[in-house]
């Protein structure tokens, strides 16, 4: 059996430890780079061996190409684990590594690039005679032409409101929603401008925006030889264009529509040459319809809600595919089995516009029980900052049906301690309470549309009182008073003069 | 000295008429019976009239976290001598409305600055923001150099106001 010798992690977070947990299992040796920030994480207590790695900020750091390989090269580590973020999706690296003669575990560098430009990805999938939603190129000709509003209307399909996206962005970043064609030039001319300083790639493109469509997207593996797919996932609840709850499988589908949406992100995987674990994400019409949006060419955050249901392990599968072995999985033998839930524990507060928090984990009790997962990368005395993303954890709960999914996915909220640092815990909770979420009523308009129902619940009273109390005798300052306080003036209530 | 408990930007008095195993406080104009009973530093048995909730307890400096019935509470203990709403303080004082990292300081100490100048570029949830001053002033201090990242509620840039501008 073909494995690496040793496989670095180049992540931090509960994907490092994700990833470690793969390797354990395969019983293949592991090593981790790390900023200073997270010397006391677990995944970097865990690895077989951890090197740090410095940057000009924490997440520079894990963006050191140069950096990671030369460590890569001084433990001699074979492959490469990226996780998601980071440099998961950058093809430099995975050159970078491959002239090191090191694996980057993850697909090759061509699908890579095709999938990370999304002018290029869109244009491919339409080629393949696969559906895309109605879109133009806002290219120079657009601009000097002056006109965008008539340019717009020239294309069959294509109306208001709109979307205009960076061809480099992806998952939410770089996207602006244009209501009508007054706002269109600046919009555009913002957009490309935006493209051009974060991403050094002014390409921006115009695609039509549905409100209330679903956000579905398919898991496929491949091999390099076999493509299959393990179903999809709904991630329709989103603030900012970043997902909130994913769920497996999606309460919209039917077993022909599922059968017709998976066939297509096979059918692009397959013509992308496509090996290891990847995504394609579709829009999901009222209608019934549905449009490629992106590929996603790593391991997404929300992957568990697919392993649970189908009882596989998709980090696993891709260390094997990346060290030249087949797929073990046989589309045939994949089945459904139940429901998965996953809610993404970030620190912010969720009732004042997902702003994010900060603090220190003073004290840390996980939800554990039958069913239920806990991917975090979470520590006592752990300093969450603005240096990373806000999410510091995942719930991902399995159940016989959907209903009971949502039961045990609240009570587990509920059951989930951590103090020192604002999360957003209660507010998941009202979203898997909302009756239209109960119903599967959901799209990516669903935070803003139940934007009044989903505000924080007026304090009760009772509660209120009782937390009053637990904080007067649990205070350290009132605790001393009362150790200080002889018994007889005890009863007199001695504060009242 | 009366105990005050401030929740969401409301304070509570919290007074004790019977401390003792049994310790009968006052609340918002409720009186309540409550024992607790620690097991470790940070989980406790809080009874309250008779009704038992598992209690989880930790303490950073004057904020306490507590976590019962599903829920988490953050709550601040009122410092006797800050008392409730600013005395004139803070008024030339720019606080941070979202944790972040400062990107550009566009101004420096001792500098004038006019109602509505740029002070300062910062980054948040990769949102650049430009920082601008409500006040005619001088500043004092600058709170955060360029790369330094700073928490919610910092001090960014402290103003000082000529004080026949302010509302002293």
């Amino acid at each position: 059996m073909a494995r690496f010798n040793k496989v670095l992690i180049a992540n931090r977070g509960e994907i490092a430890l994700r990833v470690l947990r793969a390797l354990e299992k395969l019983e293949i040796p592991s090593a981790i780079v790390y900023h200073e920030s997270d010397r006391a994480s677990p995944a970097v207590r865990q690895a077989d061996e951890a090197v740090e790695i410095t940057g000009d900020s924490p997440s520079g750091a894990y963006l050191d190409i140069a950096q990671i390989v030369s460590v890569c090269k001084q433990l001699g580590a074979g492959a490469v684990h990226p996780g998601y973020g980071f440099l998961s999706e950058n093809a430099a690296f995975s050159r970078s590594l491959a002239d090191a003669g090191i694996a980057f575990i993850g697909p090759g560098v061509d699908a890579i690039e095709l999938m990370g430009d999304k002018i290029r990805s869109r244009e491919f999938v339409q080629q393949h005679g696969f559906p895309v939603p109605a879109s133009i190129i806002l290219d120079a000709s657009v601009f000097a032409d002056g006109d965008i509003a008539r340019a717009v209307e020239s294309v069959p399909g294509l109306a208001f409101p709109l979307v205009v996206k960076a061809s480099a962005g992806g998952g939410g970043k770089g996207m602006h929603i244009v209501n009508s064609p007054d706002e269109l030039e600046s919009a555009a001319r913002i957009a490309a401008s935006e493209a051009e300083k974060y991403f050094g790639d002014a390409r921006v493109y115009l695609e039509r925006f549905f409100p209330s469509a679903r956000h579905i997207e398919v898991q496929v593996l491949g091999d390099g030889k076999n493509v299959i797919h393990l179903g999809e996932r709904e991630c329709s609840i989103q603030r900012r264009f970043q997902k909130l709850i994913e769920e497996a499988p999606s309460p919209a589908l039917d077993a022909d529509k599922r059968r017709e949406i998976c066939e297509v992100a096979t059918g692009i995987a397959r013509a992308a040459n496509y090996s290891s674990a990847g995504t394609v994400e579709f829009l999901y019409t009222p209608e019934g319809e549905f449009f490629f949006l992106e590929m996603n060419t790593r391991i997404q955050v929300e992957h568990p809600v697919t392993e649970m249901v189908y009882g596989v392990d998709l980090v696993a599968e891709q260390i094997r595919v990346a060290a030249g072995e087949s797929l073990s999985l046989e589309q045939d033998a994949m089945v459904i089995n139940g429901h998965a839930i996953e809610c993404r524990i970030c620190a912010e507060d969720a009732f004042n516009g997902f702003t994010p928090e900060t603090g220190r984990v003073l004290f840390l009790k996980e939800p554990a029980g039958e069913g239920l997962r806990f991917d975090s990368g979470l520590h006592i005395d752990q300093q969450v900052t603005a240096s990373f993303d806000p999410m510091l954890a995942k719930l991902v709960v399995h159940a016989p049906t959907r209903e009971q999914a949502i039961q045990r996915s609240i009570a587990a909220l509920g059951e989930l301690v951590v103090l020192g640092v604002r999360l957003n815990t209660e507010y998941l909770a009202r979203v898997l309470q909302h009756p239209a979420f109960a119903s599967g009523d959901t799209d990516t308009a669903f935070v803003g549309v139940h934007g009044e129902a989903l505000a924080a619940a007026a304090v009760d009273k009772e509660q209120l009182q009782v937390a009053l109390a637990a904080a007067y005798l649990s205070d350290r300052g009132t605790r001393l008073l009362h150790a200080a306080t002889p018994e007889p003036y005890g009863a007199i209530g001695h504060w009242r003069n | 000295m009366q105990p005050r408990y401030i929740v969401d930007d409301v304070v509570h008095a919290v007074t004790p008429l019977r401390l003792g195993e049994q310790v009968t406080l006052e609340i918002d104009g409720h009186l309540l019976d409550v024992r607790l009973h620690w097991q470790d530093d940070n989980r406790a048995e809080l009874i309250v009239n008779g009704s038992a909730n598992s209690l989880y307890v930790a303490q950073d400096g004057k904020t306490l976290y507590l976590h019962f019935a599903g829920k988490t509470w953050q709550i601040e203990s009122q410092d006797e001598f800050s008392g409730a709403g600013g005395e004139g303080a803070g008024a030339g004082q720019i606080k941070a409305p979202m944790p972040g990292v400062v990107v550009e300081n566009s101004a420096r100490e001792g500098d004038s600055v006019e109602p509505g100048q740029t002070l300062m570029l910062i980054e948040s949830m990769k949102l650049q923001t430009e920082i601008k001053s409500s006040v005619a002033g001088v500043i004092r201090a600058i709170g955060f150099a360029e790369g330094d990242n700073f928490d919610k509620g910092a001090i960014l840039v402290d103003i000082e106001v000529p004080s026949t501008e302010s509302d002293e």
